[in-house]
């Protein structure tokens, strides 16, 4: 079942576009975005879902009921679930294209694994697996394993004055580590999920990287492919945050911010504003919205 | 804090396991190298090399005396005199002594899998290897010279008085001088898993591809002589016997044709594709489908015994002057032997240290 719905049609078409580009390097590539962009939908909706989530974490209401119910479990569910329904959320909306996803990519990987056939045995069963009506199985195989310095069935090095550099599995520890860094959320409360991502940020990279470094490097080229393509996705989709890897971005964008306040509150207060502290908080978005009676009784707090 | 942490790694540990199929040693899936000669059967498979008694299957010894997990044998053995030789997935080629399975020497200057069986001839052994190399070694295990292809090796190299014959998955055929220089090279319509049989003067050699195209080579300079178009493709050895030539395809045909203008004189068909070539017997020739039906012909082509081996078959059969033998993966046991008159099965059994 999994091998006729799933393995063999992507084996097909990864056949297929080997057969038009000759190369099987470039075969792995290609096949690799063309999988991302099929699933691209469903990755957008599994974005605006997490995002949803990560804006109700932090709307007043989300946080009163917490507070609230904080020890009536039941009752607590019923409210946030009234929540979701009213905010329109679906609080699974992250999980199941994710769900969808993953037999695609399981999918992605065996069908890579099955095409590198580098013995009678498993060549045969790739020739077993083939379309002939698409594909003719004696001009495709076996594919050509040769790619810029690798061959594709055996794990990478290259050679530099004569030690085997693992060059594309630190390309893979880096690239993973670059992604998981590019989507991570802004630190927010230092609780348990996001202890767990900073956890998963560490040991993700690590263990793809020991798989690219013992695996054939044809994997080890997917895993790349995948990294480098995933983080195109997230940039593309506006979801990169770029200051996680790039400190100074953020430093810039607080001297940035920093230097708008009293441009922005002045439009609104003007009086006011060289009284506001220049650390203060309060964002100009924040004061904007601000009337004269909502600002008077704030001054009034604040006094 | 703590639990989390271990649950993740856990979970990543657990997700790397499954995507690397649990092994951290090579990622390969091979069939048993079988081989008899005299009253020993020698299996390579899996973390040993084994030497079985012929004649109950029992394991006299098995090579290694440690297994590892990152040293597997797939390759046929070679038996020459009082020694066997033979390659493993580590790129290591061993050469041990058959009475006892002690190592005498061992070669490392592959990059890459043995998965053929290598040859002897002009006082050096011939080893292919997945590297896309021939490698020609002497009979001390010093390299000789290295002859380079363009993909993996995994037939045998045939041995002429003059050169030696090796056909190569990069779809080329190559004659090399007994130096190491190419002789001559003739592409195929596929790539070439099967060995070339070079005929009794040595004159001709015959070989078949994936691409259905079976050709006759004049050995002196690799002209094509004839060729013959079979249904689907050729994967196993062909042989010559009775004065005819026989090969079957992956359609499941059993082809037999006159080696000199290679006119067809008899189709049989088998039913089921044939992976791993045909034996010549004194009096007929034995074959065994993938699929596990081990069947001995008259020369002519019909059946005079045959025989259902559970499991799939990717070499052809071995005999010797009392047993006829199949290797076979996926089924209830590994090495199945049968009387080769009569074909009652004599044992099976799967090897185990």
């Amino acid at each position: 079942m999994w091998e006729t719905i799933v393995i063999q049609p992507f084996l097909n078409v990864l056949l297929l576009i080997n057969s038009w580009v000759g190369n099987f390097g470039i075969s792995i590539i290609l096949f690799t975005l063309l999988v991302r962009l099929i699933t691209h939908p469903l990755t957008v909706k599994q974005f605006k879902a997490t995002q949803g989530m990560q804006q109700l974490q932090s709307d007043p209401r989300y946080k009163k009921i917490m507070e609230k119910y904080k020890d009536d479990k039941e009752r607590l569910s019923q409210e946030q679930m009234k929540l979701y329904k009213e905010l329109g959320i679906n609080p699974m909306g992250s999980c199941l294209p994710t769900l969808i996803q993953l037999p695609l990519m399981l999918g992605l990987y065996q069908s890579v694994v099955r095409a590198m056939a580098a013995s009678p045995v498993e060549l045969f069963r790739l020739a077993q697996s083939i379309y002939p009506r698409f594909i003719n199985p004696a001009v495709v195989l076996p594919l050509q394993n040769r790619f810029l310095w690798m061959d594709l069935g055996q794990p990478e090095r290259l050679t530099v004055f004569g030690y085997g550099i693992p060059v594309l599995a630190i390309l893979v520890v880096i690239t993973t580590f670059l992604q998981s860094k590019l989507i991570e959320p802004p630190s927010s409360n230092g609780g348990q999920a996001e202890m767990m991502t900073k956890s998963m940020n560490l040991y993700m990279p690590l263990l793809m990287g020991f798989m690219a470094y013992s695996l054939a490097s044809g994997l080890a080229l997917y895993f790349l492919a995948g990294n480098l393509i995933g983080i195109a996705q997230y940039s593309i989709l506006g979801r990169a945050n770029w200051k996680n890897i790039l400190p100074f971005l953020k430093g810039k964008e607080t001297d940035q911010t920093q230097g708008n306040i009293p441009v922005k509150v002045v439009d609104v207060v003007p009086e006011e504003v060289p009284q506001k502290p220049s650390h203060a908080k309060t964002t100009p978005s924040t004061d904007k919205r601000m009337t004269k009676p909502h600002k008077q009784r704030y001054d009034r707090k604040k006094k | 804090m703590k639990k989390p942490h271990i649950l993740l790694i856990g979970m990543l540990v657990g997700l790397t396991f499954v995507l690397s199929a649990c092994a951290p040693g090579p990622r390969v899936s091979g069939t048993p190298g079988l081989e008899l000669s005299g009253d020993q059967a020698f299996v390579a498979y899996s973390n040993f090399l084994y030497a079985l008694k012929a004649n109950s299957g029992t394991v006299e010894w098995a090579y290694p005396e440690e297994s590892k997990n990152t040293v597997l044998f797939f390759a046929q053995p070679l038996v020459i005199d009082e020694n066997v030789y033979v390659g493993d997935v580590a790129k290591t080629f061993h050469k041990i002594d058959r009475s006892n399975g002690n190592l005498v020497w061992t070669f490392t200057g592959a990059k890459g899998y043995y998965l053929g069986q290598a040859n002897e001839g002009h006082g050096m052994i011939f080893a292919p290897n997945n590297d896309g190399n021939l490698y020609a070694l002497d009979l001390q295990g010093n390299l000789q010279w290295v002859f380079e292809t363009q993909h993996y090796i995994w037939s045998q190299p045939q041995i002429g008085p003059d050169a030696v014959y090796i056909s190569s998955m990069d779809k080329f055929v190559y004659a090399i001088s007994t130096d190491g220089k190419q002789l001559w090279e003739r592409e195929m319509d596929g790539a070439v898993v099967a060995s070339p049989v070079l005929s009794e003067d040595a004159g001709t050699l015959f070989v078949g591809s994936m691409g259905s195209d079976f050709v006759a080579l004049r050995t002196s300079d690799g002209q094509k002589i004839w060729s013959f178009t079979a249904e689907e493709g050729i994967w196993g050895q062909a042989i010559l016997a009775d004065n005819k030539l026989y090969f079957a395809d992956s359609s499941g045909f059993l082809y037999i044709l006159d080696p000199l203008s290679g006119a067809e004189k008899n189709r049989v068909q088998i039913g089921e594709p044939v992976i791993g070539g045909l034996l010549a017997l004194p009096d007929g020739i034995a074959l065994v489908t993938e699929k596990g039906n081990l069947k001995v012909l008259e020369f002519d082509g019909a059946t005079r015994w045959e025989a259902r081996i559970s499991g799939n078959v990717f070499q052809r059969p071995v005999a010797s002057d009392d047993y006829l033998m199949v290797a076979a993966v996926d089924g209830d046991n590994m090495i199945y032997a049968f009387d080769v008159q009569s074909g009652a099965q004599k044992w099976s059994v799967t090897p185990k240290k």
